[in-house]
């Protein structure tokens, strides 16, 4: 019988970023947004589950801001069911997460979703340039006509 | 590898992704190993599935339908390309009324020496953006 989470599915050549991902993940659980932000491009383009709007990175950096701005008491993004594709120094990662916490003043939250990133490896490293998050209710809801 | 035929064929593989006479170059224009979400499913799709599903689409359900896109981006970091895009997929199903959705996508690309050749594409309504965004 299968695992009822998959395994990550790590395409070939894509080890090492899993290893990026892992450090950009372990940055936001541990609270370390100078870590969380460096590993995103200064020119990325990012879609969150809460606005409908792209973002760059420093509206991005402002949208949470204010998330840390006494809204939440707790709050983690957990990450399932990874995919990971490299092509030369390309990288893609698809997943579903659970955006969970506790907000100041209200029930408790979890919004499920979809979410794709994209990165570049250079000099440096690999640095993300997208990452775009889609709550699984939009692909759901009103989907069809009948 | 410029940001001119990035957004010339990104554009041009959106454009026939709804388009029964051309969605097969829609199809070769991603890698075999791409990656899809799509606005109407909420399951990631590899290839197979994305074919499988635009087939469906563009079998009989539809009497036209199109993926219009707004306010396009495309920017490059070496050998990668990224294209945002709001839009609209509207058409006229088979025994409905016309349907309008609206959201956002992004698609990131690979140069891979002769061309650009899409990586992964994703595309999300704007709903669960604002319905239920904040607990009050």
């Amino acid at each position: 019988m299968a695992p009822p989470l998959a395994a990550p599915d790590v395409g070939p050549g894509a080890e090492d970023l899993r290893a990026a991902f892992d450090g950009f993940v372990n940055a936001l659980k541990t609270g370390d947004l100078d870590g969380f932000y460096a590993a995103i491009d200064g020119e990325a383009v990012l879609m969150d589950e809460d606005i409908p709007f792209r973002l760059s990175k420093p509206d991005f950096v402002d949208h949470i801001g204010f998330h840390t701005r006494g809204t939440w008491e707790s709050f983690a993004w957990e990450p399932r069911q990874l995919s990971f594709r490299v092509a030369g120094d390309s990288g893609v990662i698809a997943g579903y997460s659970t955006f969970r916490g506790k907000p100041v003043d209200a029930g408790f939250r979890a919004r499920y979703m979809a979410f794709t990133q994209g990165w570049h490896r250079g000099a440096d490293g690999w640095r993300m340039v997208n990452w775009h998050q889609s709550p699984l209710n939009g692909h759901i809801l009103e989907a069809s006509p009948g | 590898m410029d940001i001119e035929t990035l957004g010339r064929g990104a554009a041009e593989a959106l454009t026939a992704m709804t388009d029964r006479d051309r969605v097969e170059a829609c199809l070769g224009f991603f890698r075999d190993d791409a990656l899809f979400v799509l606005e109407d499913t909420p399951f990631i799709l590899d290839k197979e599935g994305f074919r499988g599903h635009m087939a469906f689409h563009l079998g009989t359900a539809w009497e036209w339908v199109e993926l219009k896109t707004w306010r396009p981006d495309a920017r490059i970091f070496g050998a990668t390309g990224l294209f945002t895009a709001d839009f609209t997929l509207r058409g006229k199903p088979r025994n409905s009324g016309f349907r309008q959705r609206h959201g956002a996508l992004s698609l990131v690309c690979h140069h891979d020496g002769q061309g650009w050749r899409g990586l992964k594409l994703h595309l999300s309504t704007l709903l669960s953006q604002i319905h239920e965004a904040s607990p009050g």
